[in-house]
């Protein structure tokens, strides 16, 4: 058995899944619900059995290698790479889609988005398969961004209530800003180091990488990708998204946010962790950004009425923490960490439900008067202190508030201004009144909902 | 000057524009199909002609139907042409065919004719005159387009066609000053674009780059000379007008006239032209943030993703000129697919469109739903279509040249993906109010068109080889040979910039 093969194989199942679907549907072919589920069970059996035989048969870093397409002196190169790093990782996708698939076979039984939630799982498992084996940065980017697509897709899935549809728009909005900064990593090490393959960029094995890169180039990309990294792990001033990301079904919550898109930050720090350690400014940072990330998810975490919230909070924390540990120097139990995490909080969202009914019925046997754990600590708190914590834990950071101040609003008033200042300057050569469609009407600017307070998108 | 086998370019100018002459005269039952026609005859005649091109490994070809009698050819194709005349066939093909019956007027197809016509005769001409007749008779719908304002008062001049008169105007006055240098210098009148090219008594001259450079600006719609887009794409047919912008014949001008014909003086513009198409990216990208209504906001995106093609254009680099080239495909197959989602969704509709509520269309129209999806985030470069590697070849190769150009396209590109979704939210997700009616899915015209287009925007970017040497070479043949040429072995007569 070869393992290049067998990597190759791994990666492509879910996709060519995702394509069989996509294709049944563009020519109408009515698929019923046993069929996805045989077929997803299928996927995702056959893959756990290729983990299983590549963590057997594969040695310490098996690569796979292709030439997409070249230019000049540039191509970008197909490369997958399987080691001790990206197989937990491997591991962890194929045998919690598994279980999120066959979860959610029954949870949206009838459902009317069923097929679609499966197109779209499909998707996201090759998206993260792709991220995980990823073998350059180049590849990583693709799979980094088909998490973010089917991720937006499924938090508006119940899209019959325009909250879903809204909170997605945000946390797309936050992903592509976020991106940005991979992509100017990607040019960045183009540019110093000549290529973005791991195996050229760092000699040796994970974790005892050694980098190419030092000095102030190493800063530079590491301040980019702790951007990115920051954006998709939703740390530090981009966390006010996850809690948002909660209003897709709870299978996509359980293995987006709990296990594995919400990790590939982290991933992707680990995989650069030799050149981030040549930094103490951006090893700083990283841990810095994870301390405030686990304050704040604790805190705000606390104020939260509703499971899904408190358990978006919860990942925020521990993935804060995860942070942390890259942060002070210990990459392999932040992988550990990870994994770990990763399959705990997939069991409590996919209990969330259950576990909900059991805590109302605990409740009731107590009497009502089950002792919520940890007041006794808050209690040591000053009472006006715990009172602004309180409030800033309701305003969940301020941080929505402060990126809809300093980002949205002003981009939409420059937008706006824009579009006036181009109608009137076209409109006055010709003489010709503004037509009504450029006008902006009474109302137009962006208004703070009553109910919400936030800002209508 | 090797021949084609057959008078492929001819055949494929004079069909679409016998058909525009002579429509009136077929019955009003026949002539969709008879336009239909037509444009599948060009469109077999430019890919047939690339394909003996390809075939033969010829640097260019010529038409064999005037080249024989009069010594030298009308027509002829090379890599860039053939690239641009098989694009252009399979936008034609998508519009005519995906063209809403209400749209379907005689003055309808006769303008598609018209744009189809024009711009067929600019790819494939091998002199001026020919190209500057190419570049009229394909703005000429635009010019003569009528639109009525709601007072019903006379139709008045508007900035589209001012732009397009101007852009003409300055093309044809750039013309005139090549060919009178070239007179002056040689004593021959010399039409040939190759010739002149070759001609060691071409002089780079001050006022022929800025004419042509105008002519350029206008045509592409770039800052600030870039509201004629937005302005027509909202009054005027709405089919009609990216048909028109699809042509990209500002871009095929520079690389196929300025750039090998004044290639000092190019080399010369090269920075501020990538500085204004920057400009124009990110203008038209915060714009449509603000936009509230459908047609606006997707001209803008449509502007905005487009001026990238200029900006690879500039950079000089070969990545990056085949990846804004990669770019053009891009541009044309996606936002043609976007624009005729669009007038699908209007003509269903009796009432206008616009962005302030939710409509979920996508309940009773899930493939356009989707069709629409693919295409927008295939215009931002989703991975698995050929905007993911136009893009990753655009940006590489830019920033070498270009630093800036490094940090805003993926600036600009982030913000009309935000667009682009919060378009296709409002437009085909959300609960459908009471007030909004059932409207029907694709038909089957439009669903094999659209259907067509998505599997080609993701079959090029799962196997992008091919596509990437065809445009590489074309890129080598227009651009790359005469900068370096110039800069490092100079042009004999050549006055420096």
């Amino acid at each position: 058995m070869d393992p290049e093969v067998l990597l190759t194989a791994l990666v492509l199942l879910p996709g060519l899944a995702f394509l069989l679907f996509g294709a049944c549907w563009l020519f109408g072919v009515r698929l019923t619900e046993k069929f996805v589920r045989v077929v997803s069970a299928g996927v995702y059996v056959s893959a756990t059995v290729l983990v299983a035989a590549l963590a057997i048969v594969a040695p310490a870093c098996t690569t796979v290698s292709a030439v997409w397409f070249a230019v000049g002196n540039y191509h970008f190169a197909l490369s997958l790479l399987l080691d001790s790093l990206s197989l937990p990782f491997v591991g962890l996708t194929v045998i919690l889609t598994g279980i999120i698939s066959a979860f959610s076979a029954r949870y949206l039984h009838r459902e009317a988005g069923f097929f679609r939630f499966f197109v779209l799982l499909h998707l996201f498992a090759f998206g993260s398969l792709l991220l995980f084996t990823a073998g350059s940065l180049d590849l990583l980017l693709g799979g980094w961004e088909l998490l973010g697509i089917t991720s937006v897709m499924l938090i508006g899935f119940f899209q019959d209530r325009p909250s879903p549809l809204q909170n997605g728009l945000r946390v797309f909005g936050i992903y592509r800003t976020a991106d940005v900064g991979l992509l100017l990593a990607i040019v960045a090490l183009h540019h110093f180091a000549g290529t973005t393959t791991f195996t050229e960029l760092f000699q040796g094995e994970w974790p005892r990488y050694v980098s190419v890169l030092h000095g102030r180039e190493a800063m530079l990309v590491g301040i980019l990708l702790l951007f990115a990294a920051c954006g998709k792990s939703a740390q530090g001033p981009f966390s006010s998204w996850l809690p948002r990301a909660m209003e897709g079904p709870t299978p996509s919550s359980a293995i987006f946010y709990g296990a594995i898109s919400i990790h590939a930050g982290c991933y992707m720090l680990l995989r650069f962790y030799p050149l981030l350690s040549d930094s103490a400014l951006v090893m700083g940072a990283i841990a810095a950004t994870g301390v405030f990330t686990a304050l704040m998810g604790t805190m705000v975490g606390r104020s939260c009425t509703d499971a899904k919230g408190i358990l978006a909070y919860a990942s925020l924390s521990q993935v804060g923490l995860i942070f942390f540990e890259i942060g002070i120097g210990f990459p392999t139990l932040a992988l550990w960490h990870a994994s770990g995490h990763a399959v705990v909080r997939t069991l409590q969202f996919l209990r969330a439900p259950s576990a909900l009914h059991e805590f109302h019925q605990m409740h009731a046997s107590a009497g009502g008067n089950l002792e919520q754990p940890g007041t006794y600590y808050s209690l040591l708190v000053p009472t006006s202190l715990r009172r602004w914590f309180y409030r800033l834990a309701l305003e969940r950071g301020y941080l929505d508030a402060l990126l809809d101040r300093f980002v949205v609003v002003p981009l939409r008033n420059v937008g706006q201004v824009l579009l006036m200042v181009e109608s009137h300057l076209t409109s006055a050569p010709t003489r010709r009144p503004t037509p009504d469609s450029q006008r902006i009407p009474a109302g137009s600017r962006p208004t703070r909902s009553t109910l919400t307070g936030e800002v209508d998108a | 000057m090797p021949s084609l086998s057959f008078p492929f370019l001819t055949v494929a100018v004079l069909l679409p524009l016998a058909a525009a002459l002579f429509l009136a005269k077929i019955p009003e039952s026949r002539r969709r199909a008879t336009a239909l026609f037509a444009v599948l005859g060009t469109a077999v005649c430019g890919v047939a002609a690339s394909l003996e091109l390809w075939l033969q490994s010829a640097r260019s070809l010529a038409d064999p139907l005037f080249a024989a009698s009069w010594s030298r050819p009308l027509l002829s194709v090379d890599t860039l042409g053939a690239f641009a005349l098989v694009v252009y066939a399979i936008v034609a093909i998508v519009l005519f065919s995906s063209m809403p019956r209400r749209d379907s007027t005689l003055s309808g197809l006769r303008n598609h004719l018209w744009i189809l016509a024009g711009a067929t005769l600019a790819y494939s001409a091998e002199n001026l005159l020919l190209l500057f007749l190419g570049w009229v008779v394909a703005s000429l719908p635009l010019v003569i387009a009528k639109v009525e304002t709601s007072t019903g008062d006379k139709p008045r001049w508007h900035f589209p066609q001012i732009a397009m008169v101007s852009g003409s105007l300055c093309l044809g006055i750039a013309f005139v000053l090549m060919v009178t240098e070239a007179y002056q210098a040689s004593g021959v009148l010399e039409l040939s674009i190759t010739r002149l090219a070759a001609s060691p008594a071409m002089v780079d001259h001050v006022a022929t780059l800025v004419f042509l450079m105008l002519a350029v600006l206008l045509r592409k719609g770039v800052f600030p000379l870039h509201s004629w887009v937005t302005q027509a794409t909202e009054q005027y047919d709405l089919l009609q007008t990216i048909g028109f912008v699809n042509t990209h014949l500002g871009v095929f001008v520079l690389a196929k006239v300025a750039i090998p014909l004044l290639p000092h003086a190019s080399a010369g513009i090269f920075h501020p032209l990538t500085d204004l198409a920057l400009i124009t990216a990110l203008l038209t990208s915060l714009m449509a943030v603000a936009a509230m209504q459908p047609r606006t906001m997707v001209a803008l995106l449509a502007a905005s993703q487009s001026s990238f093609i200029l900006a690879g254009i500039g950079s000089g680099s070969a990545e990056a000129i085949t990846g804004a080239l990669m770019f053009w495909a891009v541009v044309s197959l996606a936002t043609t697919a976007i624009f005729v989602v669009l007038r699908s969704l209007e003509v269903r509709l009796s009432t206008p469109l616009t962005l302030r509520d939710f409509h979920g269309f996508g309940h009773h129209a899930p493939r356009l739903a989707v069709f629409f999806l693919v295409s927008a985030l295939a215009l931002v470069g989703l991975p698995g279509t050929l905007g993911f590697c136009a893009e990753d070849l655009l940006l590489h190769g830019t920033l070498e040249a270009h630093p800036f150009v490094g940090i805003l396209l993926p600036i600009a590109t982030a913000i009309n993906a935000i667009s682009f979704l919060r378009l296709f939210n409002r437009l085909f997700l959300g609960k459908r109010g009471i007030h909004v009616p059932n409207i029907a899915d694709a038909m089957p015209r439009e669903r094999w068109a659209l259907a067509t287009v998505v599997m080609l925007i993701i079959l090029t970017g799962l196997l992008p080889g091919t596509l990437v040497n065809a445009l590489s070479k074309a890129a080598h043949e227009h651009v790359i040979e005469t900068t370096v040429l110039t800069y490092l072995h100079g042009v004999p007569g050549s006055a420096g910039f």
